[in-house]
C-alpha cells in the first residue's frame, strides 16, 4: 500500500481500496487538536460583554465542520475528485467551501474569534472582509481560477500542488462566510438583508463555470477525459453531473442560510417592534 | 500501463516513419493527430466479426473512414477511454459523416475475449461499432502491416490475471484506403470532432 501525504491523479484503475493520506490526518488532527486546547486551556476566566462559555452547540458546529472537512480531503472523495470524477471533484469544492467553513466558524466562540484577531493587522483584515466587496472578488476569483483547464489539467499528478489548491478553497471558504455570519459586532457586520443579497451574488456568479459544464458539448478537461472509467460513467456525463453539482448543490446551501437569515432578520425586527411599543405604552401610562 | 503504452507508441510511430502533426500554411496544425509522411496501403485479411461471420477488412472498410484499434476488454484504462470518446463523437456528427466512419476494435486477447464477451463490451460505446476476433499470430501479423508492436502478455497475477501491453494508438485509415493518420492515447473528443469530418473531404474515395 503506497502512503501520500496528499492525494493526485494516479492514472491506475479506479478501485475501493483504501489509499491512506498523511498529510489529510495532519491537518484534521491540528486542527481538532488547537480547537480543543483553545476550549481547554485558553477559555478566560471572567467574561465580558457578549463573550460567554464554548457552548456544547458550538462544539458540536465545530466538530461537524471539521468531519466534513476530513470526509471531503480523504479517501474515497478525494481520490475519486483527484484522478477520476470532476463531479466528485466538484462535491468536495462544495464541502470545503460551502459547507466547512460555514460550520467551524459558527463553532468557535466570540472570545476565540476576538483573540485570534486581537494583533492590529488582524483586526484590519477581519474588517476588511467583513465587507462584502473583497469576499466576493476573492471567492469567485478562486472559483473560476481553479476552473480553469489550464489550473485542473496542471496540477492533476502533483500532490503538493492540489494540497495547496485545496487549502486555498478551505481559506476561500472562510472568506465567504465570514461576512456572511457576521459574528463579532464590534467589526460592524452587515444588515441582514445586505447579507442575503451578498450570498444571493455568490449564487449568480457561480453560474459561468457552471453552465460551461453542463452544456458543454465535449469535455473541457483532459485530466478528467482520459481518466480510467468509473462504472462506466463518461466523461460529458460527469461533466454535466458537475455542472449541476455546483449549481444546484452550492445554491441550495446558501439559500438555506439565505432563509435563516431571513427569518432571524424578521424575528429581530419584531422584537424590536414589540420593545418600541412597550417603550411607548410606557411613556403614555 | 501507461508507460507500456507510450512505449508502444514511440516504437509504432517510429516503425510507421512517422513525420509528425501536419500544418497548414498559417503555422495551426491541420490535423490534431500523426500523420504519416508516406501512408501506408490497406492490408488485406480477414477476422471474424461478433456476429460469427468472416470480415474482408479491405473489401467490408472499401470507401469508408475506417478507425483501427488494438486492445482487449480486459484492458483497464486505454482502451475504455478511447473506445468511450469515439462512441462519444462519432454519433453528434450528420449522417453524411457518421455514415461513412467505421470502427473497428481488433482483439489482442483472443482468450478472454470471445465474441459474445467483445460485443457486450463494444456495445457500451457504440452498438455500431466492429469487434474483430482471430489467433493471436494473425492479430500481430496485421499489427506489423500497419507498423505497430506486436501484442505481449505482461503481467500474471495469482489468480491466473494478465494484463496485455499493445498499442495504444489508433489508425486512421481515410476512404482512399490509405494508412495516413495515428492518434496516440490523449487524443480527445475535440481533436476527432476536429479531424474526422476533415479526413473525409481531404482523401475521399478514389
Amino acid at each position: 500500500m503506497t502512503v501520500s501525504f496528499w492525494c493526485s491523479a494516479q492514472g491506475l484503475p479506479w478501485s475501493w481500496t483504501w489509499r491512506p493520506y498523511i498529510g489529510v490526518w495532519l491537518l484534521i488532527g491540528s486542527i481538532a487538536g488547537s480547537y480543543a486546547y483553545a476550549v481547554l486551556r485558553l477559555t478566560p476566566r471572567r467574561f465580558a460583554g457578549d463573550d460567554r462559555p464554548t457552548t456544547r452547540r458550538e462544539i458540536l458546529l465545530f466538530g461537524l465542520g471539521v468531519l466534513v472537512l476530513w470526509i471531503g480531503s480523504d479517501w474515497p472523495i478525494a481520490t475519486l475528485g483527484a484522478g477520476y470524477l470532476l463531479s466528485v471533484k466538484t462535491l468536495q469544492y462544495l464541502l470545503f467551501v460551502y459547507v466547512a467553513p460555514g460550520l467551524m466558524l459558527l463553532g468557535m466562540p466570540r472570545w476565540l474569534l476576538r483573540r485570534m484577531i486581537r494583533g492590529r493587522i488582524p483586526f484590519r483584515i477581519a474588517k476588511l472582509l467583513t465587507r462584502p466587496l473583497i469576499p466576493l472578488i476573492v471567492v469567485n476569483g478562486v472559483l473560476l481560477g481553479s476552473n480553469l483547464p489550464v489550473v485542473v489539467d496542471g496540477i492533476g499528478k502533483n500532490q503538493f500542488l492540489v494540497f495547496a489548491l485545496d487549502i486555498t478553497w478551505m481559506l476561500s471558504g472562510f472568506i465567504l462566510w465570514w461576512p456572511a455570519l457576521g459574528r463579532l459586532p464590534e467589526l460592524n457586520p452587515m444588515s441582514y438583508p445586505t447579507r442575503i443579497g451578498y450570498l444571493l451574488l455568490n449564487i449568480f456568479l457561480p453560474t459561468v463555470p457552471a453552465s460551461f459544464l453542463t452544456f458543454g458539448q465535449f469535455p473541457i478537461y483532459s485530466r478528467y477525459e482520459l481518466a480510467p472509467r468509473v462504472y462506466n460513467i463518461s466523461a460529458v456525463t460527469d461533466q454535466q453531473l458537475a455542472g449541476i453539482t455546483m449549481k444546484v448543490g452550492g445554491g441550495l446551501i446558501l439559500f438555506s442560510a439565505m432563509t435563516v437569515m431571513f427569518f432571524r432578520w424578521h424575528r429581530r425586527e419584531e422584537a424590536r417592534e414589540r420593545a418600541d411599543e412597550g417603550a411607548r405604552s410606557d411613556s403614555t401610562t | 500501463m501507461f508507460r507500456t503504452a507510450a512505449i508502444a507508441l514511440a516504437a509504432g510511430l517510429m516503425l510507421t516513419g512517422c513525420h509528425g502533426t501536419a500544418r497548414t500554411g498559417g503555422g495551426r496544425p491541420a490535423f490534431r493527430g500523426h500523420v504519416l509522411g508516406t501512408p501506408l496501403s490497406k492490408p488485406e485479411f480477414t477476422l471474424t466479426a461478433t456476429d460469427g461471420k468472416p470480415f474482408d477488412f479491405r473489401r467490408e472498410t472499401d470507401g469508408y473512414l475506417t478507425l483501427v484499434y488494438f486492445g482487449y476488454t480486459h484492458c483497464p484504462d486505454i482502451c475504455p477511454v478511447h473506445m468511450a470518446n469515439l462512441g462519444a463523437v462519432i454519433p453528434q456528427f450528420p449522417p453524411s459523416v457518421s455514415d461513412r466512419i467505421k470502427v473497428i476494435f481488433i482483439t489482442t486477447d483472443p482468450a478472454r475475449d470471445s465474441l459474445t464477451v467483445l460485443r457486450r463490451w463494444l456495445d457500451n460505446f457504440d452498438r455500431k461499432f466492429i469487434g474483430l476476433r482471430g489467433p493471436i499470430d494473425s492479430v500481430n501479423a496485421i499489427q506489423r502491416a500497419m507498423g505497430l508492436p506486436e501484442a505481449v502478455i505482461e503481467q500474471r497475477d495469482s489468480s491466473g490475471g494478465y494484463t496485455v501491453g499493445h498499442s495504444a494508438t489508433v489508425v486512421a485509415f481515410t476512404p482512399d484506403n490509405k494508412e495516413r493518420v495515428l492518434y496516440p492515447f490523449g487524443t480527445r473528443q475535440e481533436d476527432w470532432a476536429h479531424d474526422l469530418p476533415k479526413l473525409l473531404k481531404t482523401w475521399p474515395h478514389s
